[in-house]
């Protein structure tokens, strides 16, 4: 580790904090339909789209209404997306000249952009057509992070409001997070992120004679020399933008956010990796502010803050020691070099930027990567998992890290009830059985599928280790890594695994909405019975959660959960790997 | 033949998710 790594880790940090609460003041008067700046644009064109469209606006939905909103707009944009990657043969902006995507190839691929996963069991430029890639899965990026926004909103309504049975409606809330939030910071973010050499172009593919022809030997034994290369292009500029900022994640290149295109200095990288906070951070300090006490919110975000700088250093730790397995090579830092391991990584990043980008990006659930885990060590590569078994609620998704940890919070306050001997209260509402019973409900499906899929696919020769490249400890990280990252709508993959097969591709798939949609329901039950409870004046006994002990108290929850729930997966795979590379295996 | 199997899949997906939220409304009711 180096100054220089702490030095920018810092800067990244101090720049999330400073950008919260006027992202998150910002929020609440979006969502609280208070005057923004924007008004004048924008109010006319959410009445165009409500006239269109036939909504309401000032209709209420009860949580069953607006999850069951929520299920019918996922499932007519995923059958949006489908078609479109079945047609896009037939389809215009496709100068490559594109076949038609596989169709479990297809579905996988439709449930991972509705889901907010961003899973890609494919290479995207010699996959999808530029069109498939604005139409399918763009706009995806939008629309998935703005039903996440909704749904943390409808669940802060539940807590903010009283005896009442609505959590607004889910219409609204996704026309607001859209125009008002995704679309306007995604312009700027774009231009931004062009100006420093992002590609924007609906040219066909480059092709460029290589200087030095190189000889390859395919899977079938022939060698062949290559003397040109294509270098793929595309409206990239304006994808990359809502794919961070919406914590997606999907690539238009298959090297993601290592591409040059995608990701080509180290500002892009600073303000890629800042664009994926920027949302949880903000959406803390809105709860803080809907629900009448900002300290609450500032509590919530020291918590993620807490868990974020343990994954950094961990990784950014793990990282920067030396690899055992190279007896003699001087691996420590120096002018002429970045020391530690540099394997998966790109040069122009190094390995804090490396390090930081992989923590930040399984803490939320954006799945970006600008360097591949599959070749961090050990421990280092047990970071990024460990992130989204905790439940990706470290910032987290935009609105789905907000309400997990809202499930934690629930949790955390049940406890402290607990152990006090009173009924728990969570900001003046009586955490009730039916809302332990949901928060549990939440918890306990997440381990359920990332678990019960990793168990099923070892034990299955043919259809789940057939398509691994390494063996032993390794091999299992990169199956349970699969269906954590899934199941935790991450998207980011372990690389190493051969996802494109009918069983991953139908598996992982399932993995994706149930990940998604399982764990949203419980979240609605709670926020709906939350929102029709009366307020309890605090008391003495009441357990305040706007303090330091409440942030400890929640860490400590969100750990325990998270380790007892996953541990001995983690024992077998990179914590083993770890142990056997000190004695000289590798796999 | 695959996209109906594909469509059935996802069909099939959010009919569950649908029933699933009607479980879990009735769990509250049963308790209030």
């Amino acid at each position: 580790m180096s100054l220089n790594g702490w030095l920018q880790i810092s800067l990244f940090i101090a720049a999330v904090l400073l950008l919260a609460k006027p992202m998150g003041s910002y929020l609440a008067r979006v969502f609280e339909r208070r005057r923004t700046f924007l008004d004048p644009l924008l109010v006319p064109c959410e009445r165009l789209l409500y006239r269109m469209t036939g909504i309401k606006p000032e209709e209420e939905m009860r949580w069953t209404e607006y999850a069951i909103a929520m299920l019918f707009f996922s499932a007519a944009t995923l059958l949006l997306t489908y078609i479109v990657e079945r047609l896009q043969h037939l389809l215009p902006l496709n100068p490559q000249h594109l076949p038609a995507v596989e169709s479990a190839l297809a579905l996988n691929t439709a449930i991972s952009f509705t889901t907010n996963t961003n899973w890609q069991a494919y290479t995207p430029e010699s996959t999808m057509s530029y069109l498939t890639q604005m139409l399918g899965l763009a706009t995806h990026n939008f629309w998935s992070a703005a039903v996440g926004m909704a749904l943390a909103v409808a669940f802060v309504r539940g807590i903010a409001r009283r005896e009442t049975k609505t959590l607004g409606n889910f219409w609204v809330d996704l026309t607001r997070g859209t125009l008002w939030v995704l679309l306007p910071i995604s312009i700027v973010f774009s231009l931004a992120l062009a100006s420093q050499g992002v590609v924007q172009n609906f040219r066909p593919y480059d092709t460029a004679k290589l200087m030095e022809p190189q000889k390859v030997t395919g899977s079938d034994g022939k060698t062949t020399t290559v003397t040109t290369q294509t270098i793929a292009q595309g409206p990239v500029a304006s994808q990359e933008a809502i794919k961070m900022l919406g914590t997606n994640g999907g690539g238009f290149f298959n090297a993601n956010s290592a591409h040059p295109f995608e990701n080509p200095t180290a500002l892009t990288n600073f303000l890629q990796m800042l664009s994926i906070f920027l949302l949880p951070a903000g959406l803390a300090i809105a709860l803080g502010q809907m629900v009448g006490s900002p300290k609450h919110g500032w509590a919530v975000l020291a918590a993620m803050v807490v868990l974020w700088f343990a994954g950094t250093f961990t990784c950014y730790w793990a990282e920067s020691q030396p690899n055992p397995m190279l007896h003699g090579v001087d691996q420590h830092v120096s002018m002429m070099q970045s020391g530690g391991n540099m394997e998966g990584k790109e040069v122009r990043f190094g390995i804090a930027n490396s390090a930081l980008f992989a923590t930040v990006t399984t803490d939320a659930s954006c799945g970006a990567v600008n360097g591949m885990h599959d070749s961090f060590m050990p421990l280092g590569g047990m970071v990024p998992m460990a992130n989204i078994l905790l439940g990706e609620i470290v910032f987290g998704g935009v609105g789905a890290g907000l309400y997990g940890m809202l499930v934690f919070v629930v949790l955390a306050v049940f406890i402290a009830g607990l152990m006090v001997g009173r009924t728990p209260e969570y900001l003046g509402k009586k955490i009730e059985a039916y809302d332990v019973q949901m928060a549990m409900l939440y918890l306990l499906i997440f381990p359920f599928i990332i678990l019960g899929f990793s168990a099923v696919t070892v034990l299955m020769p043919n259809l789940g280790l057939s398509s691994l490249t390494n063996h032993g400890p390794h091999g299992l990280s990169e199956i349970l890594y699969a269906y954590t990252s899934a199941t935790g709508n991450n998207g980011s993959a372990f690389a190493g695994l051969n996802a494109n097969t009918h069983w991953y591709n139908y598996s992982l798939g399932i993995a994706m909405f149930m990940g998604r949609f399982m764990m949203i329901v419980p979240m609605l039950a709670i926020a709906g019975s939350l929102a029709g409870k009366k307020i309890v004046p605090a008391s003495a006994g009441t357990f305040p959660v706007t303090t330091p002990l409440f942030t400890i108290l929640l860490v400590s929850v969100i750990l325990i959960v998270g380790a007892l729930t996953f541990f001995p997966a983690l024992s077998l795979g990179p914590i083993l790997e770890h142990l056997l590379l000190r004695a000289g295996h590798t796999f | 033949m695959t996209d109906i199997l594909a469509l059935c899949l996802a069909i099939i997906l959010f009919a569950l998710a649908l029933t699933y939220v009607r479980g879990c409304d009735l769990l509250r009711g049963s308790r209030s």
